[in-house]
């Protein structure tokens, strides 16, 4: 009983750390992508579930993008990290995080 | 009970029972109305739950059904069209779901509806990269041309191009050890990046294909299934719920049945019960108050033969009382008129009082002269006395001196004879006055004596005469007194008569009254041989024995014997 307790108790605050990181992987995807690629922005629309979560994944490890995002590695692995949760091929694919 | 039985009357006792048996049976009647009425619910309840579950069932195998066939299409064939008509089936029968509060049916939508959402994503993805996927393949096209890698990219798109209409997961890892090698030999460049451009658009529109196959095969078999379980489910729980109800219908009748049994059981065995213990106790008291009313009805009886005797008495009473009162006021009047006759006399004899009062007063006062009369009577006769005294002295001397004479005229001789015939006559006058003065004395000596006595008599007429007046006063005094009770008695006697008249009257009355007495009395006693009549239809019913109750006519006469009646009176 004590056991179960505590796995519920775990299993609670996991969750709750998954959902503060999703809002803030969306912020942070929102902040730093969303500056740019947004309906008139300087570059097109992009929402997570434009593309596979492996295609996110590579295009970020071989440096395609083709302009400074100016952000550091950190918050470049959660932004990544984001957009394969939320991708084409993911259990729950974000298409209007960004409207188009 | 007891308690009960005491506050009860006997109409309630005798009606109770077959009441209480009636209610009781009303109760069982209304019992198994209600009960067949509850049936009749239940069945009716049965068929229209029946229905409705077909009814629910038909609908909801129909939006199922609805919802396979419009989610399937989409998944099939992509289009704004096909994902709407998923998504209004999906809101139907979600709606429709939610009323049932089936919550794994709805969870089975809901992730209907997930996959759906996420469907129209890949979709969207697949085709963005369908387009991407052309461009790519134009641009590797024209780089790759004077490339020496040509060959090995040319046949690698052939088969991705295979790979893209029909992905694989077999082939995954060795076209992308393929795209590797190929890759890694390369050099960085438009080309190279146009490889893995190609590749990335490959591996992404495979990854999110296979992903869309799995959510087909996988996610949408298993959420329908789940509404099929769900529906099958449903379709079992109705069937145990119809069985449910049969069986507690079957149950409500054979309880109905059973209570109406044992309730009328119950009704009957209520009913024997309170008829035993309310008759027994019922014949107890009937026979207990028979007896009261038997010994009753012999008091009864006698107090009539009594009251008929008193009344007659009472009427002889009354009529004896009105003639004595009759004789009363006749001898009233008698004694009216000797009272007023005695006011008379009493009157007269007070008159006459006075005038004798006056009268003993004269003879008081004649008694009082005639004492002094005979006191001056008495002296006269002393003096009398003395003057005879006198004369008796005078005679004797004049004895002494005719005495002296003779002796004179003895001695005289012849010439002194003459004087001594003289002084002989002188002596014998002598002698002879006093004689008659003895004689007259003794006389005046009796005389004086009888005066004595006759003054004695006077004195104690005299004293007769004072009482006489004394007691003559007093008498008038008292015949005065006896006038004014004369009156006042001859008032009274007329009071006494008015009042007598007044008794008279009321004795009339009484009379009267005994009279109808008497008829009541004999109206009672007709009544009392009506009651005998009762009491014995009552005693024969309660089975009793009525000999000693009915009083027969010699029974009547000896009562009436003993309460002294006299049947042959007048």
């Amino acid at each position: 009983m004590k056991k179960l307790l505590i796995q519920m108790t775990i299993g609670a605050f996991l969750c709750a750390s998954a959902a503060v990181a999703t809002a803030d992987s969306q912020g942070l995807f929102l902040d730093k992508c969303g500056s740019c690629h947004k309906r008139g922005g300087q570059a097109a629309v992009v929402n997570p579930a434009d593309k596979a979560g492996r295609v996110w994944e590579k295009y970020f490890a071989r440096g395609r993008h083709p302009v400074d995002m100016g952000i550091n590695e950190g918050d470049l692995g959660a932004v990544i990290q984001y957009l394969a949760d939320h991708a084409a091929d993911s259990d729950q694919p974000a298409s209007a995080v960004i409207p188009k | 009970m007891r308690m009960l039985q005491k506050k009860m009357s006997l109409k309630q006792r005798i009606s109770l029972p077959p009441f209480l048996v009636l209610i009781f049976l009303l109760v069982v009647a209304l019992f198994s109305y209600r009960n067949m009425v509850l049936m009749g619910d239940i069945v009716s309840s049965l068929i229209d739950k029946s229905e409705q579950t077909l009814s629910s069932q038909t609908k909801l195998a129909n939006l199922i059904s609805e919802t396979q066939i419009s989610v399937s299409r989409y998944f099939s064939q992509d289009g704004q069209k096909n994902f709407d008509s998923a998504n209004l089936a999906l809101d139907v029968i979600k709606t429709t779901l939610k009323q049932g509060k089936n919550q794994a049916a709805i969870d089975a939508i809901e992730e209907l509806e997930r996959l759906t959402s996420a469907a129209k994503a890949r979709f969207a993805s697949l085709d963005k990269e369908k387009e991407a996927f052309l461009d790519a393949q134009t641009t590797l096209f024209s780089l790759s041309a004077s490339s020496d890698d040509a060959n090995k990219i040319m046949d690698l798109m052939a088969k991705v191009g295979n790979d893209m209409t029909d992905p694989a997961a077999e082939n995954q890892k060795n076209l992308e050890k393929e795209f590797e090698l190929l890759t890694s030999s390369m050099a960085k460049g438009d080309l190279k990046y146009a490889v893995e451009d190609y590749w990335d658009i490959w591996a992404g529109y495979t990854a999110v294909y296979l992903k869309l196959q799995e959510d087909t095969t996988q996610g949408l078999s298993n959420a329908l299934q789940s509404l099929y379980a769900f529906q099958e489910q449903a379709i079992t729980e109705s069937k145990i719920e119809a069985q449910q109800i049969g069986k507690q219908t079957l149950q409500t009748i054979s309880q109905a049945n059973s209570l109406v049994v044992t309730a009328s059981i119950i009704a009957i065995a209520l009913g024997i019960i309170l008829t035993l213990l309310l008759g027994h106790n019922l014949m107890q008291i009937m026979t207990s108050i028979t007896s009261g009313i038997r010994q009753s009805f012999e008091q009864v009886s006698e107090a009539s033969m009594s009251i008929t005797s008193a009344s007659q008495t009472l009427s002889d009473g009354s009529s004896t009382q009105a003639a004595s009162l009759e004789e009363i006021a006749s001898s009233l009047e008698e004694m009216t008129s000797m009272s007023q006759r005695s006011a008379d006399n009493a009157q007269d004899a007070n008159q006459l009082m006075k005038t004798t009062h006056s009268s003993v007063e004269n003879g008081s006062r004649s008694m009082t002269l005639l004492s002094e009369s005979i006191s001056m009577i008495t002296r006269a006769n002393e003096q009398t006395f003395a003057i005879i005294k006198t004369i008796e002295e005078i005679a004797f001397q004049t004895n002494l001196l005719a005495l002296n004479a003779a002796v004179e005229a003895a001695r005289a001789g012849e010439a002194g004879a003459g004087f001594a015939v003289v002084a002989e006559e002188v002596r014998n006058l002598a002698q002879r006055s006093s004689t008659a003065a003895s004689e007259t004395n003794q006389l005046i000596q009796d005389a004086a004596t009888k005066v004595k006595g006759g003054n004695e008599l006077a004195s104690q007429t005299n004293e007769s005469y004072q009482e006489i007046a004394v007691n003559s006063g007093k008498i008038g005094s008292m015949i005065s007194e006896i006038s004014v009770a004369s009156a006042e008695q001859a008032a009274g006697v007329g009071t006494i008569r008015t009042a007598i008249t007044t008794i008279d009257d009321a004795a009339q009355n009484n009379a009267a009254s005994s009279e109808e007495l008497a008829a009541a009395a004999k109206t009672m006693t007709a009544e009392s041989d009506q009651l005998a009549a009762y009491v014995e239809q009552l005693t024969e019913l309660m089975g009793g024995d009525m000999r000693l109750i009915s009083p027969t006519k010699s029974n009547k006469k000896n009562l009436l014997h003993q309460i002294g009646f006299n049947f042959h009176k007048d």
